[in-house]
């Protein structure tokens, strides 16, 4: 099934290097992908690559969440104190929270097919992969990168794992946000207090509304980062195969 | 005679390339193979509606992730506090989500490689019997994973 498209313009590809951010699409679960977005609207798009879309997303989360206060009336309703919760929530902004959060997670659902169609049909034609971009900007290029070592780094501080896998743009958003995140809650201050072992204080310190963002974007970076590392690696072994099929062959090579 | 080395694709595989035309080799006395794996393909609907098959980390991170929110929660009632209950809830999490995955995972397919085993790729270099050793030594330099001879004949 050989199909021919004009060289020039590629009908479909499934990864762009540009001098500061590599974006690359690859077939994935559309139920992981939209059990991400049910986590915190924004990840889902993210993670497909559909960036401004996932940081609109996920600043409207901050902002809404916290209006309302729903994170800390999550808080209160996990340990059983259903009137504390009902008295934290805010009814003015409440009912514009739901659309937007169900939205989110149909769209990152349906998108995922459509992208999963997408990549089977860009993969089974030689597909164009840009290995190296440079722009004034700065430099991109595709290389191998260790998911174990983007795991580790996103560990460390969130966002780190994307700018070692040169995604500028979701590395900036992703620490900014959790810079934020620990701001408002107070999270920097009750470490140190945990490592000086006064417990009951650093529980004391923490602000419920702000902290409970912190753990699903804490655990989100890591597996974005692990993931893609892994995606690249693969973009990687495609391109430098493509290009030995085409340059390190020679046509009259004889092996005996 | 040929000399055969199988490698991983990275830069160290086009930099042994390199090195052996600047030490003399014709560029058309090499060849590079690209290996396909045998696994089984997957139907394609199966593709597109639960993904590619490299999805060995989802269970570990959502999980992962479920209970290092619910820890973080119940840490506010709790002695310790939210950040070490949602740490201990990731921990925890993600290890039911590893074991799930390891238990789940692959059934019924295990006749095909295991995903860990990597595309490689195997070089031909066509050489002199004199030019034996100094080949040999390049790829063995760019991290080859193992070389063989064929109709080696002694310098």
């Amino acid at each position: 099934m050989q199909r021919t498209t004009a060289s020039k313009f590629p009908r479909r590809f499934t990864s762009i290097t540009t001098g500061f951010d590599i974006n690359q699409i690859w077939t994935r679960n559309p139920w992981v992908v939209a059990w991400w977005s049910a986590a915190f609207p924004g990840f889902g798009h993210l993670l497909l690559g559909y960036y401004t879309k996932g940081f609109v997303l996920i600043a409207w989360e901050l902002f809404i969440n916290t209006k309302v206060n729903l994170n800390e009336a999550m808080v209160f309703s996990f340990n059983g104190k259903f009137d504390a919760a009902k008295e934290a929530l805010v009814p003015r902004w409440l009912l514009l929270y739901i659309p937007i959060y169900c939205y989110a997670i149909w769209d990152s659902y349906g998108k995922t097919i459509e992208l999963n169609k997408h990549c089977l049909l860009a993969q089974s034609e030689p597909e164009p992969i840009k290995l190296f971009s440079m722009k004034g900007i700065g430099i991109a290029l595709l290389d191998k990168r260790s998911p174990r070592r983007a795991l580790i780094w996103s560990l460390i501080f969130p966002g780190l794992g994307h700018l070692y896998l040169q995604r500028l743009p979701i590395g900036t958003f992703i620490a900014a946000s959790c810079i934020g995140i620990s701001y408002y809650s107070h999270l920097a201050e009750a470490v140190v207090l945990v490592i000086r072992g006064s417990l009951e204080q650093a529980r004391a310190v923490v602000d419920p509304e702000w902290f409970s963002f912190f753990p699903s974007m804490y655990c989100f970076a890591a597996y974005a980062a692990y993931v893609m590392a892994v995606e690249m690696n693969e973009l990687y072994d495609r391109e430098q195969c493509q290009y030995f099929r085409t340059d390190v062959q020679p046509p009259d090579y004889q092996l005996l | 005679m040929h000399i055969i080395a199988a490698f991983e694709p990275s830069d160290d595989l086009e930099m042994a390339i390199l090195a052996l035309e600047r030490d003399g080799i014709d560029r058309k006395h090499i060849a590079a193979v690209p290996m396909e794996s045998t696994a089984a393909k997957r139907n394609l609907l199966h593709i597109v509606h639960r993904g590619g098959g490299n999805g060995a980390f989802d269970a570990a991170a959502v999980i992962g992730t479920i209970c290092s929110v619910l820890g973080a929660s119940f840490g506010f009632d709790l002695k310790w506090g939210p950040i070490l209950w949602g740490l201990i809830g990731l921990a925890i999490g993600a290890t039911i989500g590893y074991i799930l995955n390891k238990a789940f995972a692959n059934r019924g397919n295990q006749a095909t490689p295991s995903s860990s085993v990597k595309a490689s790729v195997v070089l031909i270099v066509r050489c002199e019997a004199s030019e034996w050793r100094a080949v040999n030594e390049i790829l063995r330099q760019f991290s080859a994973i193992s070389i063989g001879t064929l109709n080696r004949q002694e310098a």
